[in-house]
This record gives structure tokens, C-alpha cells and sequence, in this order.
């Protein structure tokens, strides 16, 4: 209490004094002497000011226009450097112009492997609507004829001796007619397949593609199915055996059973013709 | 900060030469000044010292005395000496002030004109004296009560 009363007191005491000296009137510095000061103070700017200009070397005053030199010789340079930049922009790197669209100037390789690629897969889809002709036929007269592995020329598996190496004993109407529209769609496919590859695709990708059409068609890698239906797979099945590949053939049968399994339903109609091969292929 | 200087080294010459000094020194320590220390502690830290450098003692002033208020109160007509008017009282009181301020010790007056012109509290004035705060505190205290003692003494005397 003693404490908050001196308090109380000191404050009132302190308001009165500041007060009253607030009252009197108060010396103040002349105006000359505020002056001087002044002066003194714009002749140090001065000098504070040249010092620091003084110190500036040429590459302080024109840093900018150094550092905007520096960017474009930079840039330029890696332009010259790495084409690819180029490319991605948009420019030839040969010609140092932009680059063709797609449908101008068609390399002639690549117009030669589409379409010897497409027609590799009407060709087959030909010759097997050909075989299933010849099928009927011989269903219809009375002899059948029977062609063995073992009686067929030992020429390479090309689609033009498909239909001399077929191994079909019994065709009914109803496989002939699922062939045919098989056939009918495989020409579809690979008709809208290549108008596409020539639409679409940019050259550059084209080339990707045809060098690895080139490697599919001269390799004949064990196991790999090439075309999409059980059908034409069971044709090239049937064109190693008569070829006398068998460990081609033996793959090959694995990955059509992991490639097509209906083919070891028996509702398939290609079941029984399989069945026969793949006992050839086990017992051997 | 002009008056900082008058009223405690009592020559005017001297306290315009302080003065001008204290903002050279500013002029040339403004490279060294630091944005988050305040720009007026700053300030009366270099008024300080040029203070203590120069004036090593302080001594109690002699020149700033009521006498021209009491040849003035003299000059007056004798049916007046016992009503004087409240202007000439309060002027008294201001002349008695400013004597007394002059009869503070040193460190005391300091303090107080610190506080009483700048308003700067206990701790700024701590800190450009480089004391305790309690000392300062107390000092501050001191001033005013020497204050108000000394004009109600010579209340007295010239009753």
C-alpha cells in the first residue's frame, strides 16, 4: 500500500513539474548554427557519393548488359551444341529450318516395308480363304485327299505354299464359314492398320516401327506369335511341322496354349486338328 | 538535444560546440547505425559521451538566478509588493525551477531532462547512461523531489 501511495504520489508530482516546465519558454539552438550543420552534413552526401562512384568498376556500371551478353551467348551456344534442342523447338538442325510435317516427303523405305508388311498379312489371309475354297471342294467330292508332313517340300514357312501344305482331313460348313469371316476381318485389319501407320505416325517413329517389322520378319524367334487369331497360328503351326521344325514347333505350341487356350476346349473347332499335332510333336 | 547540452554545462558556447559535434559524429557513424537499435537512444549515447568527455564536473551554477526577477519585483510600486499579479508569480516559479534544475547533481540532472524533454523512460536512459535501471530509477525520483523541494525553499525565502 505505502508502495502504490509514494507511487501515486511521485506521478502526481512528476505531472506538476512537466507541467510547469513546459510552461517556460524553452532555448532553442540559432538558426546559423543549425545551418552549419546542415551544410555539413550535404558536403559528406557529396563526398560519401563520389567515393562510391569512384569504386565502380566498369563491370558494376554495365552489369546488366553483361549478364544479358553472357544469357544470349549462352543460349546460342548450347543451341549450336546439342541439335536435339533444335529438334525439340522445332527447328532442322541441317537446313535450320522447321522441320516437315509428317505427310510430306515419305521415306521410300518406309512406304516399301508398310506395305510389303500389310501385304504379308493378306497375302496369308488370302491363301487361307483359298485353302478353305480348296476344302470345300474336296469336301464336296467324294474323295478326300490326304496330304502328309513328310510328302512337302522342304521350302521356307513364306505365305505362298500355305495352301499346299494343309493338313486338314475334315472341314464342315460351319468352320468354313467362321474361317471366311476371319479372313474377311483380317483383310479389314490390316487394310485400316496400315492407312493408319501411313496417317498418324510421325517419321521418325515410322522408321522405329519398320526397323522392328524388318527384325520380326527376318528373325523367326521360337515361341512368338505374330499373328492375332488361333487360326492363322495354328496355319504357321502347321507350316513349321511340314518344314520338319520341330523344336520351332514345340514353342510355338506352348505359347499358343498361353497365347489361344480355347484351343484346348473341344468346342474349338480347331481342337481335334490340334490335338494331332501336339501328340506328333510329344511322341517325337 | 540543444537544451541537453545548456542546462548542464551552463556555457552556451561550449554546449553549441557539443552540439554541432554530437551530429558530425552521427554523420560519420551513420554507416555503423543499426536498424533495430532505436534512433533517438542511439543518438544521446553519442551526446553522452561527448558530455562526460568534456565536462568532467559539474559545477552548481551560479548565473541562472531569480535576481532579475526579484529587480523586477524592486521595480514595482510598494501598494503591489503584497498582491503580486499571477503573471509575474508563475514567472517566478518557471526562474526558480530552472534554478533549481541547475542546483541537481550531475547524473541526476541528466536523468531528469532526459525524461522531462524527451520522454524517455527509465530503461532508455539506463541504457545511454550505461547504469542499472534501479539507478536510474531512483535517480529520476531524486530529481523531481529535489525540484519541488527547492522551489517551495525559495517559496519560503522570498515570503
Amino acid at each position: 500500500m505505502s508502495q502504490q501511495q509514494d507511487d501515486a504520489a511521485f506521478t502526481a508530482l512528476q505531472t506538476e513539474i512537466k507541467q510547469a516546465y513546459h510552461q517556460q519558454s524553452l532555448e532553442q539552438p540559432s538558426a546559423e548554427l543549425d545551418e552549419a550543420i546542415l551544410a555539413k552534413a550535404r558536403a559528406g552526401r557529396h563526398v560519401v557519393a563520389k567515393q562510391n562512384g569512384a569504386t565502380k568498376s566498369l563491370w558494376q556500371r554495365n552489369a546488366w548488359l553483361f549478364s544479358t551478353a553472357a544469357s544470349v551467348i549462352l543460349v546460342a551456344g548450347l543451341f549450336i551444341l546439342n541439335p536435339s534442342l533444335q529438334q525439340q523447338v522445332g527447328i532442322n538442325p541441317e537446313q535450320g529450318l522447321p522441320e516437315p510435317q509428317m505427310d510430306v516427303q515419305p521415306f521410300d523405305v518406309e512406304n516399301v516395308m508398310s506395305k510389303s508388311s500389310s501385304e504379308t498379312i493378306y497375302n496369308a489371309a488370302v491363301e487361307q480363304s483359298i485353302v478353305i475354297e480348296g476344302l470345300s471342294k474336296r469336301a464336296a467330292s467324294p474323295k478326300l485327299e490326304q496330304v502328309s508332313p513328310t510328302s512337302v517340300s522342304d521350302e521356307s514357312p513364306s505365305g505362298n505354299t500355305l495352301a499346299d501344305k494343309t493338313q486338314v482331313q475334315d472341314a464342315s460348313p460351319q468352320v468354313i464359314e467362321e474361317s471366311q469371316q476371319q479372313v474377311r476381318a483380317a483383310k479389314k485389319v490390316a487394310d485400316t492398320e496400315a492407312a493408319q501407320r501411313k496417317a498418324a505416325l510421325p517419321i521418325r517413329q515410322q522408321e522405329k516401327e519398320l526397323k522392328l517389322m524388318k527384325q520380326q520378319l527376318e528373325s523367326h524367334p521360337k515361341g512368338t506369335i505374330e499373328l492375332d487369331t488361333a487360326e492363322v497360328a495354328f496355319a504357321r503351326l502347321q507350316a513349321l511341322m511340314a518344314d520338319n521344325k520341330i523344336k520351332q514347333a514345340e514353342g510355338y505350341m506352348i505359347t499358343m496354349e498361353q497365347r489361344f487356350p480355347e484351343l484346348l476346349s473341344p468346342a474349338h473347332p480347331l481342337y481335334e486338328q490340334y490335338q494331332k499335332i501336339k501328340v506328333q510333336l510329344t511322341s517325337q | 538535444m540543444y537544451r541537453y547540452f545548456v542546462r548542464q554545462i551552463h556555457d552556451q558556447q561550449l554546449a553549441e560546440d557539443l552540439y554541432q559535434d554530437t551530429w558530425s559524429k552521427v554523420m560519420n557513424a551513420a554507416a555503423q547505425y543499426q536498424v533495430k537499435a532505436k534512433f533517438t537512444t542511439w543518438l544521446y549515447k553519442i551526446a553522452h559521451n561527448l558530455l562526460i568527455d568534456h565536462v568532467r564536473v559539474v559545477k552548481p551554477l551560479d548565473n541562472i538566478s531569480p535576481l532579475a526577477d526579484e529587480q523586477q519585483m524592486d521595480s514595482l510600486e510598494a501598494d503591489n509588493l503584497n498582491a503580486p499579479e499571477p503573471r509575474l508569480q508563475q514567472q517566478q516559479q518557471l526562474n526558480m525551477m530552472k534554478a533549481c534544475i541547475a542546483d541537481l547533481p550531475a547524473v541526476q540532472k541528466e536523468a531528469f531532462l532526459l525524461n522531462i524533454e524527451m520522454g524517455m523512460t527509465a530503461a532508455m536512459i539506463s541504457d545511454i547512461a550505461n547504469v542499472t535501471l534501479e539507478a536510474t530509477k531512483s535517480r529520476i525520483r531524486y530529481a523531481y523531489q529535489s525540484i519541488k523541494q527547492c522551489i517551495a525553499h525559495k517559496l519560503q525565502e522570498i515570503r
